[in-house]
This record gives C-alpha cells, sequence and structure tokens, in this order.
C-alpha cells in the first residue's frame, strides 16, 4: 500500500480512467435520443426505397 | 511544486478532470460527425415519402399521392396554428389503379386577410379515366387574425372506372368558396400560377378536365391569371390527354430540357445527370439532391438516351442505346471546334458537358479524365474531348500512369 501512495502518478492514471468512464456513461445517456431517431429513420429510409 | 505534492488531491482531481474532458470531447466529436447523416436521412425521406406533414403553418410534402379507382372521398385537413396559419396537416388518399399522372411540382395557396369561416366543396360528379396525384410539396398559408377556415372536400362521385380528387381543387381548378373578406388563392404549378378569387357563395367547383365525360361547373369568377403556363400547368394536372407539351430536350424524345425556373415539367419526374450519365427515378435517395440536367418522361426513355439507372454499377454512355441513343446523338448541337483542334470543345460559359464530348482535359497537367477516372468529378475540365483516342492525339496522357 505505501507503494502506490509513493507512486503517485498511479493515482492520478486511475483517477484519468474513472474520469473517462464518468464522461462515457454520461455522454452515451445524453446523446441516445439522437441515435434513437437516426435509426428510425434510417430504417424507413430502407423500407421507402426497398 | 512542494505544494502541489503535498496536495495529492488535486493532482488526483485534476486527472479526473482531464480524463472527464477528454473523453467527452472525443465522444461528442464521433456523434456530431453522424448528425449530417441524420438530416440528409430526413430530407431523403421527407421528400421521398407518400405523405410528409408539417404542423408548423407551413407545407405539406407528399411524394406520390396516388388515388384510387371507384369513388373517391379524400381528407384535407386544415389545422389551425395560433398565429392565424394553417396548414394541411394530412391529405389522405387511398391506393389506386389508375394510370393519368397528375403531378403538383409546388403549391403554395396564400389567403391573405383570411376571415374564412367555411369553405365547402359540395358534391361532384365527374368521370375521370384515372388520376395520379404527386404531390412533392404543397403549402397553404392563411394569413390574417380571424382566420377559421374549414376547407373540405366532400363526396366526389366518378363514373364507371375510376375517379379522384384531392389536394387536386387547390391547383389548377376553380375553387369558389365563401369567405367574408376576399380570400385569394394563389396555387403555383410548374412555374405559373393560379389565382382563385372566392368571395361569393359557398360553391365549389371542381373541373376535372381532359375526359369528355367529366362533368364540372365552372365558376366563371374562377380564373386563371391568364399566363400561358398556368393554362399548359393546369392542363397538365387535369387530364392526361391535355398534358403540357415541351419542347423535345437534347437527349431527344421523351426528354426535356431544364426549364428557367428549374421546376420539374408535368409528366417528366425522372431526373438525369448528364455527367455521370445517370438517371434518378423519385425512388432514388438521391432524387431530392439531384440536379436535373435533364427530365425524362420515364425510365425506359432515359434508358433509350444511355443512362444508366442511378443504383447500376455500370454508367451509361451517350447514344449507346437504341433508336433514343440515335435521336440523342441526332439532336446533339454543333460546337465550335476548341484550341486543341478536332475532337475538343473549349468549356462551354455555363460548365456543362458538351454532348458527345465527354472526356476531361486539364490543360495545366496535361492529363485527360474519363468518366471512368476516379478525379473525373473533380476535374475542371479546360477542354473536353470527344474520346481518349482524340485527347491522346492532342498531346495529353491517360490519368493513370500504368496507361500512359
Amino acid at each position: 500500500m505505501t507503494w502506490l501512495v509513493i507512486h503517485l502518478w498511479l493515482w492520478c492514471l486511475l483517477a484519468f480512467v474513472v474520469g473517462a468512464l464518468v464522461a462515457w456513461f454520461v455522454v452515451r445517456a445524453l446523446y441516445r435520443p439522437i441515435r434513437e431517431v437516426s435509426a428510425d429513420l434510417s430504417a424507413d429510409l430502407k423500407e421507402r426505397v426497398a | 511544486m512542494t505544494w502541489v505534492a503535498g496536495h495529492s488531491w488535486v493532482l488526483l482531481l485534476l486527472s479526473a478532470l482531464a480524463g472527464f474532458a477528454f473523453t467527452w470531447w472525443w465522444m461528442v466529436r464521433k456523434i456530431r460527425g453522424r448528425v449530417p447523416i441524420t438530416k440528409e436521412v430526413a430530407a431523403v425521406a421527407a421528400s421521398s415519402g407518400a405523405a410528409g406533414t408539417s404542423a408548423a403553418g407551413a407545407g405539406v410534402a407528399a411524394g406520390a399521392a396516388t388515388l384510387a379507382g371507384g369513388a373517391v372521398a379524400p381528407e384535407l385537413e386544415m389545422a389551425q396554428a395560433p398565429d392565424g396559419d394553417a396548414a394541411i396537416v394530412n391529405v389522405a388518399a387511398p391506393a389506386a389503379d389508375l394510370d393519368v399522372d397528375v403531378d403538383v411540382p409546388e403549391a403554395d395557396v396564400d389567403l391573405p386577410n383570411a376571415d374564412v369561416p367555411d369553405v365547402a366543396l359540395p358534391d361532384v360528379e365527374a368521370a375521370v379515366p384515372a388520376v395520379d396525384l404527386d404531390v412533392p410539396e404543397a403549402a397553404v398559408h392563411l394569413a390574417g387574425d380571424e382566420t377559421d377556415a374549414d376547407l373540405s372536400v366532400s363526396d366526389v362521385d366518378a363514373g364507371a372506372g375510376s375517379a379522384a380528387t384531392a389536394a387536386v381543387p387547390l391547383v389548377g381548378t376553380g375553387v369558389d368558396g365563401e369567405s367574408d373578406s376576399a380570400a385569394e388563392l394563389d396555387a403555383e404549378a410548374e412555374g405559373g400560377s393560379a389565382a382563385v378569387d372566392s368571395d361569393a357563395a359557398a360553391e365549389a367547383d371542381i373541373e376535372l378536365g381532359g375526359t369528355p365525360e367529366a362533368e364540372a361547373m365552372a365558376d366563371p369568377e374562377a380564373a386563371f391569371d391568364g399566363k400561358p403556363e398556368t393554362a399548359a400547368a393546369a392542363a397538365g394536372l387535369l387530364g392526361g390527354t391535355a398534358a403540357a407539351s415541351y419542347a423535345v430536350g437534347s437527349f431527344g424524345e421523351g426528354s426535356v430540357d431544364p426549364l428557367p425556373d428549374g421546376s420539374m415539367p408535368v409528366g417528366f419526374d425522372v431526373k438525369g445527370n448528364a455527367d455521370s450519365m445517370l438517371y434518378h427515378s423519385p425512388e432514388s435517395p438521391w432524387y431530392a439532391r439531384t440536379k436535373a440536367e435533364v427530365w425524362f418522361r420515364d425510365e425506359e426513355s432515359a434508358a433509350a438516351a444511355g443512362f444508366a439507372r442511378w443504383d447500376s454499377r455500370g454508367r451509361g454512355t451517350r447514344g449507346s442505346a437504341g433508336a433514343g441513343g440515335d435521336a440523342a446523338t441526332l439532336a446533339a448541337p454543333s460546337y465550335a471546334v476548341g484550341s486543341f483542334g478536332e475532337g475538343s470543345v473549349d468549356p462551354l460559359p455555363d460548365g456543362s458537358m458538351p454532348v458527345g464530348f465527354d472526356v476531361k482535359g486539364n490543360a495545366d497537367s496535361m492529363l485527360y479524365h474519363s468518366p471512368k477516372s476516379p478525379w473525373y468529378a473533380r476535374t475542371k475540365a479546360e477542354v473536353w474531348f470527344r474520346d481518349e483516342a482524340t485527347a491522346a492525339a492532342a498531346g495529353f496522357k491517360h490519368w493513370d500512369p500504368a496507361k500512359r
């Protein structure tokens, strides 16, 4: 454990990863409507073209 | 530095923030790259749809509304917007097995100062062989404060065979409805406009012309604005036998050159791209984006002129197929000999490709690009050649180094 405390850079890396994961979840949730609408439109277009 | 080392939580917080910010930027950038595609898909879907709606006092995009045989009672619903604008929000028409095409490229109906309590279109009997409505776009605007319009099309009975109505009465036909204030319906179709005054008693006359069987009560007050193109458009709208006539286009019979206003000639709904030699029927996903350099009556006419279908692998070549191709060749205009001798043509003022000269020459690089070249579309032709041999004879080299 002392080794980890001494190696602060490892904690920084871990914090970076945690921040990245949080951002990933947030953006994914925020942009979900766009993806759904896009998918609906694509399916609709395929039906019309077919 | 010592302070930072002593406050490791600051470093940890900064690291987390950096990770958050970087991931946010990366993901948003990735997603936003898809948004234009979404818009594009929406545009294509709207343009090719059977009936699109717009509730915001504006437009109706109706792709291909085909009316059925037998008695047809189409529904025309008006939506009241808070600002006095009204829009047709639903144009419903049963499916059809009819033959006559009525194309309404664009209709814009304005009712200035409209205080229109009711516009009722009573029963109309008409025997029409067949009507196929194509209403790409229609917009109805009711300007004014007290707008309470109820525009309805009631029963339309047809004789044996078929009958049809729908948005047609708004364009090119006489619509005479009751209105407290002078309501003027301007219907634009095919570059022309038909003005219909409605301030008389509630009577509606729907004229479905073009067939001797048609029984229509024409209102003398409902008159077009006198423009010849209006009459032509109306004729094209109302009857298969009275379709508007156009000069034969540069690709022979069945083709029409683009109209000055850019609108679609009535009955010619297939777009031709002279650069790619591809044609796009309305079901093409690129139909809305394609700028028609020539209009064809149908796909057969386009194929006869050497155009290839938009989804085919091979591209068409000018004058390559059948009698239509011969007609295209015969109809090809003549050009002055270009600066690189016989078989070359200097660029035209409008930048279009001279008919029959589809090889682009780049005078800077002294390379020529046939339509097979991957750089063909991007190359600005400083000279056009009839074929690759002519270009080579003029000192130009093949775009592909392996074939020089």
